[in-house]
């Protein structure tokens, strides 16, 4: 049971409008021998630039530290000792939270002047396990938080900067104190329980995009809201290329049955063997044409899939993520994957390794790289990159 | 007369060896061909690996 969850952690980030860093600071770390899962949250005092160096080297170290289980009270002393001190404010200061939890144990969780998590079930809130301040003797006047969460299959827990709790502080009649943490809880239960199974993706994304509607698009500090939500993965399956022995081609067809959501088939020949032994056939019509950009265009194979072109498409997907490029720029069979690959958890890539001999025309006015190659650096990307859990077979 | 159908591969090869302008012909027919002609995209037609077509 425990092997089966998968813990989905991420962001949503605005910078203060004019600024051009963002002056909070997310980190993920993955332990995978431990089943660990670190996430660190910084804001920096101030904002731009030197608020930017201020969280970027307290999640470093943050993560750092908490991967090698130092004490909470040294860790969270190296942090503020080795902080410059702000020449105007005459303090060095970044707040945290930090998140640490290994699959089968509790999630601890440490803050530090940001916004107290909030931790759902469901849409219901769930009080720590375990509560206390750690004070450190360098720093009396800044307690640390430190709470023990107990966390099952489908709960999330949501870190956010003050810069989502205070929108609309001091600027609308109607939040004078900010949207503040109680806005934050009432909007995510809303969300969830218009959709119990809103991703971590989505639900920061549309906590982040409230608190920045609260002052009318304008972010008058800089907005982040992580999200973790422990739950069953969502698989996908990318199959590709055709088998290297043809007698394997019905067995190879049969991995395309998770439904149409979930699966992408790349490659002409691949789509032909589909239609071949499932019985489907590829519909690509003249809007799919039109709207291709510069990939080819992308088909439906009903009851299947989506059908794209295979080594031209994977190789844009492949820089797009290597690149961390936006999604909605690309042409639209890379986007249409991508954004798959964005709502799964765990990827699984079915390849057939036979090499389509024509591909190696020297008349083709392009270096076409071999399927293989290609997929495993893209498995290798998701996983460090994005998170994923990524799985390859071979045919 | 009845309506003329062009399949046109959307493929690795023939792509980049001139389909994707030929995608673009739906837009650029001559008036006198209009409403005479469709167009379909085919995922591979296998032309690619046809020895009889040099392929």
């Amino acid at each position: 049971m425990a092997e089966e969850l998968f813990i989905e952690m991420e962001c949503a980030q605005f910078t203060k409008t004019g600024q051009a860093a963002c002056g909070d600071d997310v980190r993920f770390l993955t332990v995978e021998k431990e089943n660990r899962y670190i996430a660190a949250l910084s804001d920096g005092l101030g904002s731009g630039v030197k608020a930017h160096v201020l969280s970027n080297m307290t999640t470093t170290m943050a993560l750092r530290f908490l991967q090698s289980n130092l004490p909470t009270l040294e860790s969270v002393e190296i942090i503020m000792d080795s902080l410059p001190v702000c020449e105007v404010r005459k303090i060095s200061y970044a707040t945290f939270s930090l998140f640490d939890f290994a699959l089968g144990g509790r999630a601890k969780i440490l803050e530090m002047g940001n916004p107290g998590y909030i931790h759902l079930r469901g849409t219901e809130e769930v009080k720590p396990a375990s509560e206390h301040k750690v004070v450190s003797a360098h720093w009396p006047d800044r307690g640390v938080r430190e709470c023990e969460a107990e966390l099952k299959a489908g709960d999330r827990i949501i870190l956010c900067s003050d810069g989502v709790t205070q929108a609309g502080m001091g600027e609308r009649s109607d939040y004078k104190l900010g949207w503040r943490r109680s806005g934050v809880l009432k909007y995510a239960r809303e969300r969830i329980s218009a959709d119990p199974e809103i991703s971590a993706r989505d639900l920061s994304a549309a906590i982040a995009a409230e608190s920045v509607s609260i002052t009318y698009g304008i972010c008058r500090d800089d907005v982040t809201c992580l999200v973790i939500f422990l739950r069953q993965p969502r698989v996908m399956r990318i199959l590709s290329g055709p088998p290297f022995r043809p007698e394997n081609d019905a067995e190879f067809a049969r991995q395309a049955n998770l439904g149409e959501d979930h699966v992408v088939v790349c490659g002409g020949t691949t789509a032909n063997i589909l239609e071949r032994e499932l019985g489907v056939s590829v519909k690509i019509s003249l809007a799919d044409m039109r709207s291709a950009g510069a990939l080819p265009p992308v088909g439906k194979m009903t009851g299947v899939g989506l059908a794209t072109e295979g080594i031209l498409t994977l190789g844009r997907v492949l820089s797009a993520l290597e690149e961390g490029r936006p999604i909605d720029r690309e042409p639209r069979a890379a986007r249409e994957i991508l954004s798959r690959m964005m709502r799964h958890d765990r990827i699984e890539f079915v390849i057939g390794t036979k090499v389509n001999e024509c591909h190696q025309d020297p008349n083709i006015p392009q270096d076409l790289e071999l399927r293989r190659s290609v997929v495993r650096r893209m498995a290798s990307v998701l996983e460090k990159d994005y998170r994923k859990i990524v799985k390859l077979n071979f045919y | 007369m009845d309506k003329v159908t062009v399949e046109i591969c959307c493929g690795t090869a023939c792509y980049l060896l001139g389909a994707a302008r030929l995608m673009e012909l739906e837009a650029n027919l001559p008036e006198e061909l209009k409403g005479k002609v469709e167009f379909e995209a085919k995922a591979c037609l296998g032309m690619c690996n046809d020895d009889r077509l040099g392929g």
